[in-house]
């Protein structure tokens, strides 16, 4: 007797097996040698391009929501609260809207010495204390109104400590921070690590948008696109604020390196 | 029981990736550097040159090297490029990169006739090598240093390598060290990661072009 054939089209054509005429399909017998069902690997592969394409489909549709959304780690927004000193730091705008502010309320606008550069030091540029003050006056503040600090910082981290200082020495004080839309997290941040809390609650950090961009377009502008970039940059520093580096100046006057002598 | 095929190739990936990981993290510091030394590509004169050419930005640095190379004879005269003013000069508020340069030179006894500036105002690298290929070209015979901060040498040698073309034998690029972060520290201080970063994308971008 020939072996039994294991292909149900094969076993169709054994002749004299019953109930097995060659012009009869066999369901019953394919159904049983029947695997589950498996999709081809071609067509798992068409509905994987599918998936993929609406969801490219998706992000392209929806790119201003999620670029926006991109941004969002870098603003902070607490709830707004009086101040009665303004301190700014950076973003292109904030001294003409502090200079506004005080407009409606008597403000105090306090202005940071920072540690002078090379060209400072040698007066080929006036020192960014000096210029936060020209940009107040220039946006109509009284001179009386303004206040430098009188301690020399190096950075926000530093200023804050001032800042927590001034809160000690003077119990009616309030401050608003002014600064880009974009920095507001990372002061934010270094409020709350340098700041007592009861201190860090009359501080008010305001995120101001930059004249060249703002949360929603700033993709679409080569400043937006270094500002986030830079912002995301300063925030890492600002969370994990573990370099023990030394900050140190060259030496631009020493050529030995670039000529052979 | 032996797990199936697909469990054990998700061990071996999970078990390479975390190898890979431990390894990246432990010798971070080595790599960053290696990364940043490798942005920087400082090439030497042997011979005093007719004109420093200092890019803009950075004018911490940069102009006080060109002004050290005139004072010890490396160099005969300076040129600056006028670049686009910003908000606070656009103010009244700061002076013009120009007036900056000038007196800056000035204050460093560079005399007012070996100071040069070059035709146009200029944004990025590439317009600055535009206006440097165009001035270096007037001459067959001078030589030109071209003063940029050090991190960014490798770009300027190959935006310079482009723009300039056969005149590029007579210009060589200096790097000059920034203040406070170098090659080897960059990656710990917050404006090394800024300008260090941004110079690999501009890098990766123009490779890209």
């Amino acid at each position: 007797m020939p072996p039994e054939p294991q292909n149900t089209k094969l076993r169709e054509a054994v002749p004299g097996r019953p109930g097995n005429h060659p012009h009869i399909a066999d369901v019953a017998g394919q159904a049983a040698d029947r695997k589950p069902f498996k999709p081809s690997r071609f067509r798992s592969r068409r509905v994987r391009l599918l998936i993929a394409v609406g969801v490219l489909a998706a992000v392209y549709g929806l790119r201003g929501l999620l670029l926006t959304a991109c941004v969002w780690p870098l603003q902070a927004s607490g709830p707004p609260t009086e101040f009665n000193h303004v301190l700014v730091i950076g973003g292109d705008q904030c001294f003409m809207r502090a200079a506004h502010m005080g407009r409606d309320r008597r403000l105090r606008y306090l202005i940071p010495r920072w540690q002078p550069g090379r060209l400072v030091r040698r007066r080929l540029l006036p020192s960014r204390s000096d210029i936060a003050r020209r940009h107040l006056l220039m946006h109509g503040v009284d001179e009386t109104d303004i206040t430098p600090l009188t301690t020399t910082v190096g950075s926000v981290d530093h200023l804050m400590q001032i800042v927590g200082q001034q809160l000690a020495d003077n119990r009616n004080i309030s401050i608003g921070i002014l600064c880009d839309v974009f920095q507001a997290r990372r002061l934010q941040a270094i409020k709350e690590r340098i700041l007592k809390p009861s201190h860090a609650d009359r501080v008010t950090i305001v995120g101001l948008t930059n004249r060249n961009y703002a949360r929603n377009n700033w993709w679409q502008s080569k400043l937006g696109l270094l500002a986030v970039f830079h912002s995301y940059i300063d925030l890492y520093f600002a969370l994990a604020p573990n370099s023990t580096a030394q900050w140190t100046e060259s030496d631009p006057t020493d050529i030995s390196r670039s000529v052979v002598r | 029981m032996r797990p199936p095929r697909k469990t054990r190739r998700w061990r071996w990936a999970f078990g390479i990736s975390l190898t890979l990981g431990v390894c990246l993290y432990l010798t971070r510091c080595s790599l960053l550097a290696a990364a940043g030394g490798w942005l920087v590509t400082n090439e030497r004169i042997a011979d005093p040159v007719d004109c420093a050419i200092v890019l803009g930005g950075d004018a911490e640095t940069r102009p006080f090297f060109a002004a050290s190379l005139y004072q010890n004879g490396w160099c005969h005269r300076v040129a600056y490029l006028e670049t686009v003013d910003s908000p606070a000069t656009q103010d009244g508020l700061l002076p013009t990169h120009g007036t900056l340069m000038r007196s800056l030179f000035a204050d460093c006894g560079i005399p007012d006739q070996s100071v040069i500036r070059l035709s146009g105002v200029v944004d990025n690298t590439r317009d600055e090598f535009e206006r440097i290929g165009e001035f270096v070209n007037r001459t067959d015979t001078e030589t030109y240093a071209v003063i940029t901060s050090d991190f960014h040498t490798r770009r300027c040698r190959r935006v310079c390598d482009i723009a300039l073309g056969p005149s590029r034998h007579r210009v060589v690029i200096l790097g000059v060290p920034t203040d406070g972060f170098g090659p080897h520290n960059w990656w710990q201080f917050r404006g090394g990661v800024h300008r260090y970063a941004a110079e690999f994308i501009k890098l990766g971008r123009d490779l890209l072009r």
